[in-house]
């Protein structure tokens, strides 16, 4: 599952593939969640947009995904060997 | 009598005196000293205030109210769970500058006067880089050299801004907030712009910003904390930089320009957090990440956000050092902390893996954990006082925080590919530590009313109910969804994987830039010494050469002349005279 580069799957391929079900499944019923008749967000003015269906779960998601790429891209700026610092 | 004992004391003392005793008494100390700290400081009413003087000035060791208190509450309770989680380790050093460090942190929190916290601020720094300097290598002591630099560098600035302060208003008091109204608070020093502070304004301020690790000042967390002992990182996660957010939020609270200053310290370390490869460096951009919450909060100034910051610094403490905690014991066990090295221990060691998992649940505020129900004060905060921007980077930030802590440290740590370390399971101490600080991450998150009854302002008169349906339906899906998006990006191959490395940060400015001008500068100028010298050495050996050419025999001054020759040299010397005189 990830580019770890050394040994075997920590957790049994057919185990990961019941807990990213379950993660998804879950993922649905967080959204539906807004459905639920207790459900009343919090008006702030300005921030309507916060309050349309499905705001948190999109962001939530597209944040970590553009997180993720724009930090992989910063190495190609950042990144150096280990004993950087050390050199003279 | 046992009011006129500062909170702290009893550690500091008791710290320096362990060295005497023998090893089993040392140990007993250690953590009974934190519990006893705590017992005495919760006797002191909230009023309670212990004034001395100091060559003819009225200073206040101890000032006791709600914002003082629960910061002394919880620097007790770290230095009790800390004291626990070393025990297996017989260190004197370690155990005199973690017990004196926190009793240093202790008393700064109780300081009535600018002096007085000073003092206490120079005593965190002096004592805490023992810490760093126990890992008794080269490169921990090169990195405690740094470290110390920074540190003692703030408290110069904060003894410079008192100075200041002192000569404009002739006071060194820490005075309280003034109540603006409308639930809006503002600090002593707060200032809404650069261009309208004061010097000893801005030198206190800059002095606070370099411990509460702003960006461009906070490089030095990132540097110190992973070179530390497996314990000194638990030590150090704890004290410096929430006495600093504490100092803020006493003397800023309602500083406009903290709010950016936070929403960036939120965002930014994220994504170097994302690349690190050292889990323990990843906690500390972590650390640097929700400390921002806690300077948006200050600069917010309501009394709800104070509150949410008082209590995020409160939770913060338990869950971040819970982290360091289980970071510290797989490097106690495996050896290392890179996530290069690591993967699969969870059979190995299963409750570290578990407490672990706690904290990162609690550091991504997770319903029904600590972070939950006090990050979202800041938040409704921010919303509620309409920093729209800021409110959207927070959320950012939160999704960004479940990503590299919430599931990154276990991930790679525990879990991902099978590293083949034959590791044990972390010593009982140090699980007996772990267990009670997840329990209180958990007991917080459910049972969150006492932590409430602690904050300075009275959360029912705010209206605050951390648990409504849309509250708890909105971050779960935040967090489900950052999840979701961890296992996409693995599964697309994505996901950057943990590569041995170092990542520049700040700290390329004067660990290499300025150190390269500087040897550039240094060659330059030995080069150019040396050409100067052996010019100048070639012009003097020149004159000298040619006058002892001149005076040896053979030389136009070294024979003799004929009397001749003389005359006629004497005659030339007359004219010239009578010429000049005549002139």
């Amino acid at each position: 599952m990830s580019d770890h580069g050394h040994g075997p799957p920590s957790v049994a391929p057919e185990k990961v593939k019941v807990i990213v079900g379950f993660l998804f499944f879950i993922c649905a019923v967080a959204v539906l969640g807004e459905l639920l008749p207790s459900f009343h967000p919090h008006e702030h003015a300005g921030l309507e947009f916060v309050n349309t269906f499905g705001f948190h779960a999109w962001y939530g998601f597209l944040s970590c995904v553009l997180l993720v790429l724009a930090a992989a891209q910063m190495r190609k700026l950042v990144m150096r060997d280990e004993d950087y610092y050390d050199r003279d | 009598m046992i009011e006129q004992i500062p909170p702290g004391l009893i550690l500091i003392v008791g710290g320096l005196l362990l060295p005497l005793m023998p090893k089993e008494v040392r140990k007993v100390l250690l953590v009974v000293l934190p519990a006893a700290g705590l017992a005495h400081m919760i006797q002191l009413p909230t009023d309670h205030v212990l004034a001395y003087s100091v060559f003819d000035y009225d200073l206040t060791m101890v000032k006791v109210d709600k914002l003082s208190r629960i910061f002394g509450i919880i620097f007790h309770i770290a230095a009790f769970l800390t004291a626990i989680y070393t025990l297996h380790e017989d260190d004197p050093v370690q155990q005199v500058a973690g017990l004196t460090y926190s009793g240093g942190a202790i008393a700064a929190v109780f300081a009535g006067d600018l002096i007085t916290l000073f003092v206490f601020w120079e005593a965190t720094a002096i004592t805490s880089v023992f810490l760093i300097w126990a890992s008794r290598t080269e490169r921990s002591y090169k990195t405690g050299m740094r470290y110390l630099v920074m540190q003692v560098g703030s408290g110069v600035l904060l003894l410079a801004g008192a100075i200041v302060y002192f000569q404009q208003t002739g006071s060194v008091d820490i005075e309280p907030w003034t109540d603006l109204g409308h639930h809006q608070m503002r600090g002593m020093f707060a200032f809404d712009s650069f261009g309208e502070a004061s010097l000893a304004q801005l030198l206190i301020f800059f002095a606070f910003g370099i411990k509460a690790a702003f960006p461009l000042l906070h490089n030095w967390l990132q540097d110190a904390y992973p070179e530390a002992t497996v314990g000194g990182t638990v030590w150090l996660s704890a004290f410096t930089t929430k006495l600093a957010i504490y100092a803020l939020c006493r003397m800023y609270a309602g500083s406009d320009v903290l709010i950016p200053i936070g929403a960036t310290m939120t965002a930014f370390p994220i994504f170097y957090a994302v690349i690190e490869n050292d889990l323990r460096k990843v906690l500390a951009y972590s650390l640097n990440n929700q400390l921002g919450y806690m300077v948006v909060g200050v600069g917010i100034g309501t009394e709800l956000a104070i509150n949410g910051t008082a209590s995020h610094a409160f939770a913060h403490i338990l869950y971040k050092g819970l982290l360091f905690m289980g970071m510290g014991a797989v490097l106690y066990r495996a050896g290392t902390v890179k996530g290069s090295e690591l993967g699969g221990l969870w059979r190995q060691m299963p409750y570290t893996t578990v407490f672990t998992s706690v904290g990162a649940a609690a550091i991504s505020a997770f319903p029904l954990f600590s972070g939950f129900v006090s990050k979202s004060m800041i938040l409704t905060a921010a919303a509620n006082e309409q920093h729209i921007i800021t409110f959207c980077i927070l959320l950012f930030a939160s999704a960004g925080v479940f990503h590299h802590s919430g599931i990154k440290i276990p991930y790679f740590a525990f879990f991902a590919h099978d590293s083949g370390k034959k590791v044990k399971e972390a010593p009982l101490n140090m699980l007996i530590a772990m267990g009670i600080a997840a329990a209180l991450c958990i007991g917080i998150g459910i049972w969150y009313q006492p932590l409430y009854d602690l904050l300075p302002f009275d959360m029912n008169a705010l209206h605050w109910v951390p648990y409504d349906t849309a509250h708890v339906v909105t971050q779960l899906q935040l967090l489900l969804y950052s999840a979701a998006a961890f296992v996409f990006l693995q599964k697309m191959g994505w996901y950057p994987p943990e590569l041995k490395s170092t990542n520049v940060d700040v700290e390329w400015v004067y660990r290499k830039g300025l150190k390269d001008v500087a040897l550039a500068t240094g060659r330059a100028l030995d080069v150019g010494y040396t050409t100067f010298r052996d010019e100048l050495f070639g012009v003097a050996w020149g004159i000298v050469e040619r006058i002892k050419r001149w005076h040896s025999p053979g030389g136009p001054l070294g024979e003799p002349w004929p009397i001749g020759a003389a005359a006629i040299a004497a005659a030339i010397m007359l004219i010239l005279f009578l010429a000049l005189g005549w002139l």
